[in-house]
């Protein structure tokens, strides 16, 4: 029992520091409570209403995994088309270079002018963030089976050009990439929440970016926070899951 | 493919972009809200959207600057105080992963009530830069091969002495590319800040130009965002570059 | 220097491998393979230079015949294995396996390969890495084959197991088994056990025996250690660098099965002792100056 608490601060203790922080915080500056809730206020706050909690929750995953699981898709379908013809790697790779310097949160404004007030906006803007990085990290993978590997399906007839490409493909070129598309994965998961957030936020019709705007000008600081946390934890459970898979695989894919 | 292959499929990848990005503007392709390049250039050379985007960018790039230069101390530090008192270590690590996946917006309602809207911007850079920082010295700490902790621990050399004389020059590479990371992540940062009510900014032209449509004005400080993320990086990694020529 | 063998040696060539177990009949499987002044050069990334890594290389094998060819790093020997496997272009000269050309040995899928590196597919499991030789040429499985060649390399009970499980030896054993599925008619082996330790090694050439004697098939073994060469080929080739040519070729008189007590043999001791006083000749003339 000792020793079990004792793990738990040995793990959780900046965690614990944290929470701590903000009740000593609350207790000491004197704020005044509507201004900065306590602890108590916020989780009372979240079980006050967790429909409306779980409804707004539920819009912003939704749209970041769904934006995430589509850029990937694509990401990979336009990898493999440039791993069929280089000419069109060509083409995306300066794109790629491209969107990778540009700070993206700075566009979601203009996403949200072009493609309007939706849901569809968040899902155009996570395609937008994750496409790229996809592309480049599947474009890697399909070109990184060693030399032994291409050897030994060359000696049975499988280039990665001619008439068994889709074998090639298909047996070795695509199980290669996997590793990379789950780091990439991982990698992308926070990122794009915090895209859904952004866009919500500025949108301001649904989801957990929006609620904490709204609660704010309702002068209902607890909600507010209460949406802030609701969003941090979900970023980082989806985040632990993403990096348990890709951990769990790459111990299988490497030798 | 060879280089001069490459570098010629390049260059028509880009002229296409323009090419299409221009008809796209003009045609009205994509709506009233695509600006053609040329109408775009047109308008940041007008003397007054000039002389605004200019006080915006210099504005944001102080918040990056102030929160790049607080962060990086910061999370540096922090990674570093981890390698001296080994208890601190899984715990570290959990919060690693928490800093890590935590969205920046999230903790904006908690700064503007804490340190005030004019001081958030640098706040939410500073944390950005934090982020990226403190994991990538993390990381790179963590690198030390057994050879080398093997002559350490032989030589019995204190733990100070260790990080100083061998870890943290051996961390520094991977260091460096968080402080590049970092250069983005603070513009990035100080935008998001700006939203939550700072007076000035690129954030909050880009927000007002968004809402009024005002098209051009809002590609325009997009641009300047990316210029001022674009060079903060190619600073840096100019210095790395010399850093590094140093070092050999 | 070039070797020209249109006459084999002697005793035990053509129809090869001699006396084996209780009367099994030793159907020559496998084809014959015939190289006429073969060369071979590489063109450096530069577009400039380039490197001479084969010189008129010609010889004879047999069908069903076991070769191994030893050399010093760098003296061609894989480059050469690579030609004959059509996995690297012939400059001059011209290969024939039974009157065809090695992409047509290809094609037909009738190639077993395994090379140091032993390149399974992490992701598939021991079963699934052996069928895969099928699967690429599309066609069913054959189970029963399978099965018995799991038997063979004793890797039956780890048949669902992935390779990252497995062991440098228990590793080289699958590769050796997927380069055999098919029952092809050329085998070549780019030192197979160039990564195991001398135990596990003197243990890996008796299962390769084993194996091949199952259903023996023209061989092609690169190696680097002269026993190995000696214990299992019919003939073993000695290659000299720069650039690469066959220096000299000598029969190994000894009856099969040869088991490690073979290795204490008194001709066995001459044959290496010789081949390894040419071996050290080379290296020397090499190295030394
Ligand atoms: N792909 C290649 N490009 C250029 N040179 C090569 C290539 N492969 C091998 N060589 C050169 O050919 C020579 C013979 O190499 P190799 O056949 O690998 O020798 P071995 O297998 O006997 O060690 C070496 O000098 C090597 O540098
Ligand atoms: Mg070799």
């Amino acid at each position: 029992m000792k020793t079990a608490l004792l793990q738990l601060i040995k793990h959780y203790w900046g965690i614990a520091l944290l929470v701590f922080a903000w009740q000593a915080m609350v207790m000491v500056s004197g704020f005044n409570e509507i201004v900065v809730p306590s602890t108590i206020m916020v989780i009372q706050a979240l079980v006050a209403e967790p429909l409306y909690f779980l409804h707004h929750s539920a819009y912003t995953f939704s749209a970041a995994i769904g934006g995430l699981m589509l850029g990937i898709a694509l990401g990979l379908l336009f990898a493999s088309l440039a791993w069929l013809t280089p000419v069109l790697d060509g083409v995306i790779t300066p794109a790629t270079l491209l969107v990778r310097s540009i700070p993206i949160v700075a566009f979601i404004p203009i996403v949200i002018r072009l493609a309007g007030y939706g849901s569809q906006t968040i899902l155009l803007v996570t395609v937008m963030l994750t496409f790229f990085p996809c592309y480049v990290f599947a474009l890697t993978g399909l070109r990184s089976p060693s030399k032994a590997h291409q050897d030994f399906f060359a000696s049975l007839g499988c280039r990665p050009s001619g008439l068994a490409t889709w074998r090639f493909y298909w047996r070795l070129a695509l199980p290669s990439a996997v590793p990379n598309l789950l780091t990439a994965l991982r990698l992308l998961a926070p990122t794009c929440v915090l895209v859904a957030l952004v866009a919500e936020f500025l949108m301001g019709a649904q989801g957990l970016g929006y609620v904490m705007v709204r609660a704010r000008s309702d002068l209902r600081m607890d909600v507010s926070w209460a949406a802030a946390m609701l969003a941090t934890v979900f970023s980082v459970a989806f985040f632990v899951a993403a990096s348990r898979l890709e951990a769990h695989l790459s111990k299988v894919w490497r030798h | 493919m060879n280089r001069t292959s490459r570098f010629a499929s390049w260059c028509i990848g880009f002229s296409l972009l323009i090419f299409f990005w221009e008809l796209a503007g003009r045609e009205n392709w994509l709506g009233s809200a695509w600006p053609s390049l040329s109408a775009l250039f047109a308008f940041m050379q007008d003397p007054s959207s000039a002389a605004l985007l200019l006080r915006s960018s210099a504005d944001t790039a102080s918040n990056a600057t102030i929160g790049f230069l607080l962060g990086s101390l910061v999370g540096f530090t922090l990674a570093c105080s981890g390698s001296v008192w080994t208890g601190l270590g899984p715990g570290l690590a959990t919060f690693a992963t928490f800093v890590n996946a935590t969205p920046l917006i999230a903790l904006g309602p908690l700064l503007i009530v804490t340190v005030g809207e004019e001081v958030t911007p640098a706040a939410t850079a500073g944390l950005a830069v934090f982020f990226s920082v403190f994991i990538a010295t993390l990381s790179g700490l963590q690198d030390t091969n057994r050879d080398q902790s093997d002559v350490l621990s032989i030589y019995g050399s204190g733990k100070i002495r260790a990080l100083i004389c061998v870890r943290i020059p051996n961390a520094m590479p991977k260091v460096m590319d968080g402080l590049k990371l970092g250069t983005t992540a603070a513009v990035l940062g100080a935008i998001i800040g700006e939203w939550f009510g700072a007076p000035t900014g690129l954030g909050v032209i880009l927000v007002s130009a968004m809402q009024n449509f005002q098209i051009e004005l809002l590609w325009a400080s997009a641009l300047c965002g990316t210029v001022l993320s674009g060079l903060s990086f190619f600073l840096l990694a100019a210095i790395q570059t010399q850093f590094i020529k140093r070092l050999v | 220097m070039s070797f020209d063998a249109p006459t084999p040696p002697p005793t035990l060539l053509e129809p090869s491998p001699a006396p084996c177990t209780s009367g099994q009949a030793l159907t020559s499987t496998g084809r014959p393979i015939t190289l006429r002044s073969v060369g071979k050069t590489y063109a450096l990334d530069d577009g400039q230079s380039t490197v001479r890594a084969i010189d008129n290389v010609s010889m004879d094998i047999a069908a069903g015949e076991f070769i191994a060819i030893i050399g010093p790093s760098g003296s061609g020997k894989s480059t050469l294995v690579r030609m004959i496997a059509g996995l690297e272009e012939i400059s001059e000269g011209d290969i024939t396996i039974a009157g065809d050309s090695p992409r047509a040995l290809i094609a037909q899928q009738r190639l077993g390969m395994a090379m140091q590196d032993h390149g399974l597919m992490a992701w598939l499991s021991v079963r699934q890495n052996i069928a895969l030789p099928f699967r690429l040429s599309g066609k069913v499985p054959d189970e029963a084959r399978i099965d018995r060649l799991l038997q063979l390399i004793g890797l039956a009970d780890f048949a669902d197991v992935r390779p990252t499980q497995l062991s440098g030896g228990m590793k080289q054993r699958v590769s050796l088994a997927r380069a055999l599925v098919l029952e092809p008619d050329v085998l070549i082996l780019d030192e197979p056990f160039g990564a195991l330790d001398a135990v596990t090694r003197r243990q890996m050439n008796q299962e390769l025996q084993k194996i091949w004697a199952d259903k023996p098939t023209t061989t092609l073994l690169v190696t680097h250690s002269l026993e190995e060469a000696v214990l299992l080929a019919d003939r073993v080739c000695v290659m000299s660098p720069r650039p690469g040519t066959i220096a000299s070729v000598h029969s190994v008189p000894l009856p099969r099965p040869r088991t490690l007590a073979t290795t204490f043999d008194e001709t066995f001791r001459q044959l290496v002792a010789s081949i390894a006083k040419e071996f050290d000749a080379i290296c020397g003339l090499g190295d030394a100056l």
